[in-house]
Parts: structure tokens; C-alpha cells; sequence
């Protein structure tokens, strides 16, 4: 697994299809990242998928805005990152459902199986 | 924390000061304002015409609050008894403080007020081993306010400390001359607000994260409110009980791995931070009493449950998080706390605490919503747990910033040989075998009654009695009769007898021909001090009791050693010990401290302060609780509550009513001729 560009990770994430730590889970991340666009993952009760953002997309439960880069290395845990210390320093902002934000650590870094 | 200091607490956000209402930090006396790992104040002193008053009186009104008495002082042993100084303090995302300068004399009297303030925003790492920062430290003098000041890179901290009643600011603090008329008083509201700041904008509760002061306050006074009722002739035991249970609603907050859930902080001030066994320990202590703690802490460990390999928090799949802090150093990952996975204990406690909840609650829908995680953790056990697949659980930090000792004795030199010397990593601790024994014998329930999984079930309920078998031989000393406190990296027995041999006898792993031996050492006078179970041995090499985990008395630590002495039938031992602390609690203003002294009771009046002790600490809060639920002899079976008390000598009768549990509400009452315990 070599995830070096957003779309790499977005478009793990729907191969996957599925993350049974997110079975109680049902909503929607969006991710925007400036020049790599904006992209949203849904989630029904663990079954992912992944998409670049529509125009009329439904309103995501939680909105991360940040850098692909750092987004990037919090996936890979690159330099020890991960989603709360970029979040602590301010390196990605958020809007939206924060319980349903933290969510997204079962995905970010990216374990190596859905398991 | 030494009794000189006051504490007060509101959510993650606490005050420490001297007696006087001042702050002046030190690595010994951790004083200052503290917010979420930060301390956004380290220097707070009132002077009055140049000098400080002195201090008439106290009074912690409540958890979140507090009223100094002061008297200007005249710099000489008399105190210049025509004025008074008055300071009522009152936590929240900072604090308001309220001065007053009462004149009881007939002639008016112009007086200088000073307060010197500074914030050095360390990290909570930061304040016993004092470290340059990386970050610009600045001071702004603002027309109605003062600015103290931290940034590094997007990271801003500030304070901001606005006053009522003609301040002047300087860099330095705050100004106030004033006039009172004979009879007369003056006084200022002053305001010290700790402010997050990241890119520009104040980090303010998004949605679900935090309720504000009055609505958690509500809720604080819901929680004491349901809380049993306990009642006795022995009046301390009732204290303790109301002490622990205001503490515990006290160290609640809402964390930032777990926003709009309220869990607790394990202990003030060097732990005011979601710790997994802390939590999870606590929760089992108050089970009988408020099992929603034992829920929340049982979904929010299984929400943030280890799913990967990373070395640097030591996180692995299936692992239960050991800490998780909030600070510069962790944002910054100078400290791996994102949270950190260095316990080995934290996961089969987990699994421990899951099916105690059942057993209290029949609360059938955590348990099935929560069987992935479970088997998570058992897979853990067996995979990562077990690191060499010797049969045991073992631990070694993956990188030199991760713990040494990630047993819950989690000092560096806490697991000696009884020479005194230090073992070598990985470590095998007894205590997390037993805990293993008791993980796998309790999932086997589990899966069989609501997992549906015969085959697991058969499975654990095997490798449990293997392991019982495997541990009684190999860790057994034939000499001196007792266990081993662990099997180091050259797979020696480490031969120190210590209070770990207590939660042996807790987990059941214990075969019944040893349990007698075992007990016999807990409370003879080589463990046991009098008021409670030393960590340590006074005969071992590295006893010191004064040492964190090497002769100090834990009231944790005795409250799960009674449960075990009373598991394995030995009542009336178990009612001493827990009265010998609860004993010891009279001392402490019925507020167990995190630990204390274990001085032989015989040459002390009194328990001796251990000096950087938490309080409260939260598993020292639960102690009263579990102590309780021992001398009555309170077991969840099948669906109903029995009892069989077993109360301690002064103790004629003691009741607990409105305890809620699957059977219902339920009263427990225990009178004499109950079997009584010692004649002390």
C-alpha cells in the first residue's frame, strides 16, 4: 500500500469497502485540500465509499480543510502525524459533528487491513 | 500534593495554590493555573503596600471553588488586625476571583494592591523537569487588560486577565490604588481567562464537546443526587464515602479523544488525562454505585482501541490506549500521548471490566455491540501480548520515549530484585497474567451467553486453565512462599514480595493450597503497615516508604487486594484492611490521597503525606467504593445481588441504600451480630 497522493487514499478507501470498526457508523467525511480539490468519504453502518465532491452534495456530518501534504502524512503516519496533532496544532480545521469527525481515525493513518 | 496547597477543579481546568490564593511554581509545588496540559498561570502573588498578607483561613467551598481569609501583616509577628483581605476563587475555563479589602477600623486607609503575574505555558511534561521552550514567550499591556503569551508556530496560548475597579497593567501584573473609608470595603472582580488560540481564531467547544459551567454543575448535582445513600455508626466511613463520590463527579470532563463524553480524569495535577486502567479501574470500583461511568469509559476506550503498528505510541491492533494528553509537547509529537498505547495491563482489564459490567447491569446490548472490539483485545493478548509466545504477556516499549514499565507500578525502578537491583526488559509482571487468567475466564461467559461462540468459549475457558497451571508453577518461590513479583528479559524470577500478589488472588489465578501463604504475607507486618499494604516489603532490598511504588501505601492498590483476600475467603483479613484505610482517610479531610507513607502505624499517630501526591485521584476516590462493597460481601450472580458482610470492629452497622443494579433498587443493610473482624 503506497499512498502518496490524495486520490491514492480516497481511492483505497472505496476498494476497501468496508471497516467493521465503523459498523455504528453512518455519515459523511469531507475532506477539502486546496489544490488537490475537495473529495468526501460516506460511511453506512462501516461500508465506505469514496468520491471527489459533487456539486450538489449532501451536507457531510463533519468537514476537515487542510493540505493534501499533511493530510498525506497523517495517512501514512509519516513524522509520527496523525489526525490529533494535526488538529492540536491547527494544521487542519474543522466544522461540523466533532464526535462524528473522531470517527475518522479508525481510517486515518490507514491501517494495513480493514481488520 | 501536599496538604499546604488548595486545589480546585472544573472539567480539565484546575487552580493550585498555596493557602494565601498565590501561585508561585516550582518543580516541588506544581502551582499554577492548568487548562487542558497547559498551565496558563504559574505566577500569581498579592501583595498589600508591598507585603504579603498572611493567611487566617481557608475554606475549599466546593470542588470548583474556594475562599482565602488574609490579614496584611505588619512585618512583625503581629498581624495589623484593622483590615482583612478577602479572595474568592472559582474555576472555569480560567478563573474569576473576587478581592475584597474589608476596613474595620474608623479611619479611612489609602492601601497599593499588587499582583504579580507570569505564565510560563508548560506543558504538563514541562512542570517537574523545567525545560527552555521552543515557542516565543510575549507580554502585551492592552487599555483594559493584560496579555500573557506563548506562540509556536499556528500553536498561540494566551492569558488574558481583565479586572474591575481602575487596574493599572504592566507587563509584570496588575496595579490597584485604592481608598477605603473607615468601615468601609473595596473590591475587584478579576478575571484570568486561559485562551487556545490556533490560526487567529480562539479554540472555543464545537458542537457536543463541552456544556457550560451552569449546565455541568446541573449535572453534577444529578449525579450525587442518584448516588446511593450510605449511612453507619462510624461516621468517617460516611464522610469518605460523600467525599469520594463529590470527587469523582468532580474529575469529570470532556476530553478532546472523546468529545461530549464525560470521562475521568485519573488524578490532580500530574494526571488530568484520560488514562485507560485508570478509567477502567475506577469504573469497576463505582460499579455497584454508577455503572454509566463503566459504560461510557468501556465505549470510548473501544472507540479509540489500538488499529495498527506504530512504534512511536506503541499502539498495536487490539490495544487499549494507556494516555492520551492535549499539550504543546504531544501536538507537536515531542510526546507520543496522540494517545499513547504503553500499557500492557489496560487491554485484559478492559475485558475484566466488560463482563463486570454485565454482571451488574444485563446490559446485554454493550456487550454484543462491543464483540468485535473484544476479540480484538483477546487476539492482542495472544499476538502482541505475548510477544516471544512463551504463554505470558510481556512488555517493551518499542522506542526509548515510551514507558519502561508499562505495568500499572509504571516507575522506572519498580520492578527490583529483592537484593534491590533493577530487572531487565521485556518484563513479565505477575499481576497482568492474573489479569489475563481472569480476561479469558470471563470472555469464555461471554461468548457462550451472548457472542454465541462455543468453540471461543471452550477455547479461552482451555488457555485460562493452562495458564493457571503454567503461572503456579512458574512463578511460585518454594523458599519463600509467595509469588514473584514478574520474569525479566534473562528469565529470572524476580524474588521481590510485593502488594502485586494481592491482585493475584483478585484475578482468581491463584491456586486455592498457595492462597493461604499469600494472604498470610499480605497482612503480616512486612506488608502490611497498620493502615494499609505497602507496594513493597519493608525486608526487600529496594523498600523505601517513601518510594513511589517500593513501600508506599496505594488505596487502589489495597481496595483491589481486598476484593481478592475476600475472593478467596479471607473476610476478616479483608475488613481490616479495608478499615485500616478507611481509617487513614480521617487524616486526609476523608480524601484518600493517591498514596501515603507506609511508616509501620505503630510509630506514627497518623498515615505520613507521600509529598507530590495527587488529589484527588481518581482511583483513590473509587477505593471507599470497592472497600465498601467488600465488607458487605456484595456479588452480582446471575441476576441477583447476595451478600455477606463481614464488618470490621467499629463498625456496628452500615447501609447502603438505592443501589441500582439488574435486579432492580435494592437496600443493603448490615447490623451486628454480622460476623465481626478483629477486635481493634
Amino acid at each position: 500500500m503506497n499512498i502518496t497522493t490524495a486520490r491514492s487514499f480516497f481511492e483505497e478507501i472505496s476498494r476497501r469497502g468496508s471497516m467493521p470498526r465503523l459498523r455504528n457508523a453512518t455519515g459523511s467525511w469531507r475532506f477539502e485540500l486546496g489544490d488537490e480539490g475537495n473529495w468526501v468519504i460516506s460511511c453506512d453502518e462501516g461500508k465506505l465509499e469514496a468520491h471527489a465532491a459533487k456539486p450538489n452534495e449532501p451536507a457531510p456530518q463533519a468537514t476537515f480543510r487542510g493540505s493534501a501534504p499533511d493530510l498525506i502524512r497523517a495517512i501514512r503516519g509519516d513524522d509520527n502525524e496523525n489526525v490529533l496533532t494535526l488538529f492540536m496544532r491547527g494544521a487542519f480545521e474543522l466544522e461540523g459533528d466533532i464526535q462524528f469527525a473522531q470517527r475518522i481515525q479508525a481510517l486515518i493513518p490507514l491501517p494495513e487491513t480493514s481488520a | 500534593m501536599s496538604s499546604a496547597t488548595i486545589s480546585i477543579l472544573e472539567g480539565n481546568t484546575f487552580a493550585v495554590s498555596d493557602k494565601r490564593g498565590d501561585m508561585d511554581s516550582s518543580p516541588v509545588d506544581p502551582h499554577g493555573l492548568f487548562d487542558n496540559d497547559t498551565r496558563f498561570l504559574s505566577r500569581w502573588i498579592l501583595t498589600v503596600n508591598g507585603k504579603r498578607p498572611t493567611p487566617l483561613s481557608t475554606d475549599d467551598v466546593e470542588y470548583f471553588a474556594a475562599q482565602f481569609f488574609l490579614a496584611p501583616t505588619s512585618g512583625t509577628i503581629y498581624v495589623d488586625a484593622d483590615l482583612s483581605v478577602m479572595r474568592a476563587r472559582s474555576v472555569s475555563h480560567g478563573f474569576t476571583e473576587e478581592l475584597r479589602i474589608l476596613n474595620h477600623g474608623s479611619n479611612p486607609v489609602d492601601l497599593e494592591l499588587r499582583i504579580e503575574a507570569d505564565a510560563d505555558f508548560a506543558d504538563l511534561f514541562e512542570v517537574k523537569d523545567a525545560q527552555k521552550k521552543v515557542g516565543s514567550l510575549y507580554r502585551r499591556v492592552e487599555p483594559d487588560r493584560l496579555v500573557l503569551g506563548y506562540s509556536r508556530e499556528t500553536w498561540v496560548r494566551e492569558t488574558w486577565i481583565t479586572a474591575t475597579n481602575h487596574p493599572v497593567f504592566d507587563e509584570k501584573g496588575l496595579s490597584f490604588r485604592i481608598h477605603v473609608p473607615g468601615h468601609g470595603e473595596w473590591s475587584s472582580n478579576i478575571e484570568v481567562k486561559a485562551a487556545p488560540i490556533v490560526k487567529g481564531k480562539l479554540l472555543s467547544p464545537t458542537k457536543v464537546t463541552a456544556p457550560t459551567q451552569v449546565q455541568r454543575h446541573a449535572e453534577v448535582e444529578k449525579i450525587l443526587d442518584l448516588m446511593p445513600k450510605v449511612a453507619s455508626n462510624w461516621l468517617p466511613i460516611t464522610e469518605t464515602y460523600q467525599r469520594s463520590i463529590v470527587d469523582l463527579a468532580a474529575l469529570r470532563y470532556y476530553p478532546l479523544i472523546a468529545p461530549g463524553e464525560a470521562m475521568l480524569a485519573a488524578g490532580l495535577p500530574w494526571f488530568m488525562s484520560v488514562f485507560g486502567r485508570d478509567s477502567i479501574l475506577t469504573s469497576y470500583q463505582a460499579l455497584p454505585f454508577d455503572p454509566r461511568l463503566a459504560k461510557t469509559t468501556l465505549k470510548v476506550l473501544a472507540a479509540r482501541q489500538g488499529n495498527r503498528l506504530d512504534d512511536y505510541r506503541d499502539e498495536e491492533p487490539g490495544k487499549i490506549l494507556h494516555e492520551a494528553r492535549a499539550g504543546e509537547l504531544t501536538a507537536f509529537k515531542e510526546r507520543p500521548h496522540s494517545p499513547y498505547f504503553g500499557s500492557a495491563d489496560s487491554t485484559p482489564l478492559f475485558l475484566v471490566l466488560l463482563d463486570e459490567y454485565e454482571q451488574w447491569t444485563g446490559d446485554s446490548e454493550l456487550i454484543r455491540s462491543l464483540e468485535f472490539e473484544a476479540r480484538a483485545a483477546l487476539n492482542w493478548i495472544d499476538t502482541y501480548g505475548d510477544r516471544n509466545q512463551d504463554g505470558y504477556v510481556e512488555y517493551q516499549r518499542r522506542m526509548e520515549s515510551g514507558l519502561d514499565n508499562q505495568c500499572w507500578k509504571d516507575s522506572w525502578n519498580s520492578i527490583l530484585f529483592a537484593d534491590g537491583t533493577n530487572s531487565k526488559l521485556p518484563r513479565t509482571c505477575c499481576e497482568i497474567q492474573g489479569y489475563v487468567y481472569d480476561a479469558k475466564t470471563r470472555c469464555a461467559r461471554l461468548a457462550r451467553q451472548f457472542w454465541k461462540d462455543e468453540l471461543l468459549a471452550a477455547r479461552l475457558e482451555k488457555e485460562a486453565a493452562d495458564l493457571k497451571k503454567r503461572f503456579n508453577k512458574d512463578f511460585w518461590m518454594e523458599k519463600r512462599q509467595c509469588f514473584g513479583l514478574a520474569i525479566d528479559g534473562d528469565g529470572r524470577l524476580v524474588d521481590s514480595i510485593t502488594s502485586n500478589i494481592g491482585h493475584l488472588l483478585w484475578s482468581g489465578i491463584v491456586d486455592d493450597d498457595k492462597a493461604s501463604a499469600v494472604a498470610k504475607h499480605l497482612m503480616g507486618e512486612t506488608l502490611f503497615s497498620g493502615w494499609g499494604i505497602r507496594t513493597m516489603a519493608t525486608t526487600e532490598g529496594g523498600y523505601n516508604p517513601i518510594g513511589y511504588h517500593v513501600g508506599t501505601v496505594w488505596p487502589h492498590d489495597n481496595s483491589l487486594i481486598a476484593m481478592g483476600l475476600n475472593r478467596y475467603g479471607f473476610r476478616d483479613e479483608s475488613s481490616r484492611l479495608a478499615f485500616g484505610i478507611l481509617e487513614a482517610a480521617r487524616f486526609f479531610n476523608h480524601r484518600l490521597p493517591e498514596a501515603f507513607g507506609g511508616y509501620p502505624r505503630a510509630q506514627t499517630r497518623f498515615p505520613v503525606e507521600y509529598p507530590t501526591a495527587c488529589s484527588p485521584q481518581a482511583w483513590a476516590s473509587g477505593a471507599p467504593l470497592l472497600f465498601l462493597r467488600t465488607m458487605l460481601g456484595m456479588v452480582p450472580q446471575k441476576g441477583r445481588l447476595s451478600t455477606d458482610p463481614a464488618l470490621p470492629g467499629k463498625i456496628e452497622w452500615l447501609e447502603i441504600r438505592g443501589m441500582k443494579g439488574m435486579w432492580g433498587t435494592t437496600d443493603v443493610v448490615a447490623r451486628r451480630p454480622a460476623r465481626a473482624a478483629g477486635a481493634f
